[in-house]
C-alpha cells in the first residue's frame, strides 16, 4: 500500500527541478508549465504503487514520466508551439521600439530562441543540467548515461548555443 | 553576444533559470489535488478493492464451479444417460484418456471404462439407454478380453497404433453408432489391436505380466458378472413396475 508521506517528501524536494525542466521544454510559457507539471505530478500519485527505490531513484522516475508526457502533449499539439528563431529575429528587426527594451531582456529572449532551436535531446540536457539544477552525476543517474558523457555533451551544447547567438547577433 | 564565453552563458542560464520556479500559490493548490488523487486512487475500502477485482473474482469463481461440476459428473454413477451432466462426464473422460500414463495396457483402459459403464446401469430406468449401456459395455469387455488375448501385456498406448486420445474419439463414435447396436461398433477397434500384435509379436511375458494379466481376467470376469446381474435387476425391476405388460388391460376385456 502506497505511503503518501512518502510521495509528499518526493513531491517537495523534486517539484522545482520538474518545473524547472518543464518550463524549459514547454518553451518558458508559464501557464502551459504548470498545466503540465500538475498533470505529471498527478500521474505519478496514481501509478506511485509501481514505483519501486531499489530499480532507480525517484527523480529518474518522476522525469521519465515528465520526459513521455512532453513528448506526447507537443504530439497532439504541434500548433501551440512556440516560435522559432527566425520568426525572434524577424520580430526583433521590425520593432522600431526594439531599443526602449532592456538590453538584458534581448539577450534572454535571444538566448532562449537558441534554446528552442536545439534538438529535443540537447534541449533536455541543457533543461536538466541548468533548469533543474543537477550536477552531471545526478543527470547521468536520470538518463543512464555517463557523468563524463554529459559532461562532454554539455560542453558541446554551450559551444552550440555560443555560435547560434553569435550568427543571430549578425 | 559576439564576445559571449561559455562560461558567461553558463551563467546567464542559471540566471534564466531562476525565473523558471513555482510559485508557492501552484505549489499548495498542487499538493491538495495530487493528495485527493492520492486518496482516490489508492485509499479503497474493502468494497471497493472488492469492485476492482470482481472481473477477476467472477472468472475464478466461474472456473471454480467448472471444476466442481465436471468432478462430481466424473466421481458419480448416478450420472448416466439422458442426464443433464453426462456429456460433461464423457468429456472428462475424454482428458483423463489424453493423461493416461505410459506403461498402462489398453485392455485396462477398456476394463475401467466398462466397469464405469456397469456401474451406471444401475441407475438407468429407460429401457432404451439402458440396452444403449449395456452393449456398449459389452463391447468394451469384448475389446478389454481380445487385447488380454493378443496384446502383449507391456504393451502401452503410446506405442500402440492407436493413440488413448483417439481411442476415445473411437469411443464417442461407438455411442453415437450404440442406437443401432450394432456388433461391428468396435470392429476399428479390434483391427488396430490385430495390428498392434503383429508389430509386437516376440517379446517374452515376465512373472509380474502374467499376474497383471490374470488380475485384469478377474476384472473382467467380475465386471461381466456384474453387467448379468445388472441387466437381470432391470429385468425384474421392469416386471414388477409394469404388471399390466403380463395382463390385458381391463379396457381390452
Amino acid at each position: 500500500m502506497p505511503n503518501f508521506q512518502e510521495f509528499e517528501e518526493y513531491y517537495k524536494k523534486h517539484l522545482a527541478e520538474v518545473f524547472g525542466y518543464v518550463y524549459l521544454r514547454s518553451r518558458q510559457n508559464r501557464q502551459l508549465a504548470e498545466d503540465l507539471v500538475s498533470e505529471i505530478f498527478l500521474k505519478a500519485v496514481e501509478n506511485f504503487d509501481q514505483f519501486n527505490g531499489e530499480k532507480g531513484p525517484f527523480k529518474a522516475w518522476i522525469f521519465r514520466i515528465a520526459k513521455n508526457h512532453i513528448i506526447d502533449y507537443f504530439r497532439c499539439n504541434k500548433s501551440k508551439e512556440s516560435k522559432s528563431l527566425e520568426d525572434l529575429a524577424n520580430v526583433l528587426k521590425d520593432n522600431k521600439d526594439t531599443q526602449k527594451i532592456a538590453a538584458s531582456n534581448i539577450e534572454n529572449e535571444m538566448i532562449y530562441a537558441a534554446v528552442n532551436e536545439l534538438t529535443e535531446d540537447k534541449k533536455e540536457l541543457i533543461a536538466m543540467r541548468y533548469f533543474s539544477g543537477y550536477t552531471a552525476e545526478e543527470v547521468a543517474e536520470i538518463t543512464g548515461d555517463t557523468a563524463n558523457n554529459i559532461r562532454v555533451k554539455s560542453h558541446r551544447i554551450l559551444q552550440e548555443l555560443k555560435n547560434r547567438l553569435i550568427q543571430l547577433d549578425d | 553576444m559576439k564576445k559571449i564565453t561559455e562560461e558567461k552563458l553558463e551563467q546567464k542560464l542559471k540566471t534564466l533559470a531562476g525565473e523558471a520556479k513555482p510559485n508557492k500559490n501552484f505549489e499548495k493548490a498542487l499538493l491538495t489535488k495530487v493528495k485527493s488523487q492520492f486518496k482516490a486512487t489508492h485509499n479503497h475500502s474493502f468494497w471497493q478493492n472488492f469492485s476492482n477485482f470482481k472481473v477477476q473474482f467472477a472468472g475464478t469463481v466461474a472456473i471454480l464451479a467448472l471444476a466442481i461440476t465436471t468432478n462430481y459428473a466424473y466421481q458419480n454413477d448416478s450420472v448416466v444417460p439422458g442426464k443433464i451432466l453426462y456429456p460433461v462426464k464423457r468429456g472428462a473422460e475424454k482428458v483423463e484418456a489424453i493423461f493416461i500414463p505410459e506403461g498402462l495396457p489398453k485392455s485396462d483402459y477398456y476394463l475401467d471404462m466398462a466397469e464405469r459403464r456397469t456401474e451406471e446401469l444401475k441407475y438407468i430406468k429407460e429401457d432404451a439407454k439402458f440396452e444403449e449401456t449395456a452393449n456398449e459395455t459389452r463391447k468394451l469387455l469384448d475389446l478389454a478380453k481380445e487385447e488380454l488375448a493378443e496384446t502383449e501385456p507391456a504393451e502401452t498406448y503410446n506405442n500402440g497404433s492407436t493413440s488413448a486420445p483417439a481411442m476415445m474419439m473411437e469411443m464417442d463414435s461407438e455411442a453415437s453408432l450404440a442406437d443401432s447396436a450394432d456388433e461391428d461398433d468396435y470392429a476399428d477397434e479390434a483391427d488396430y489391436a490385430e495390428e498392434d500384435d503383429e508389430s509386437s509379436s516376440g517379446t517374452e511375458e515376465s512373472d509380474s505380466d502374467i499376474s497383471d494379466e490374470a488380475t485384469l481376467q478377474d476384472r473382467i470376469q467380475n465386471a461381466e458378472s456384474d453387467l448379468e446381474k445388472a441387466e437381470a435387476a432391470h429385468k425384474e425391476e421392469n416386471t414388477t413396475n409394469s404388471p399390466t405388460t403380463d395382463s390385458p388391460a381391463p379396457a381390452a376385456q
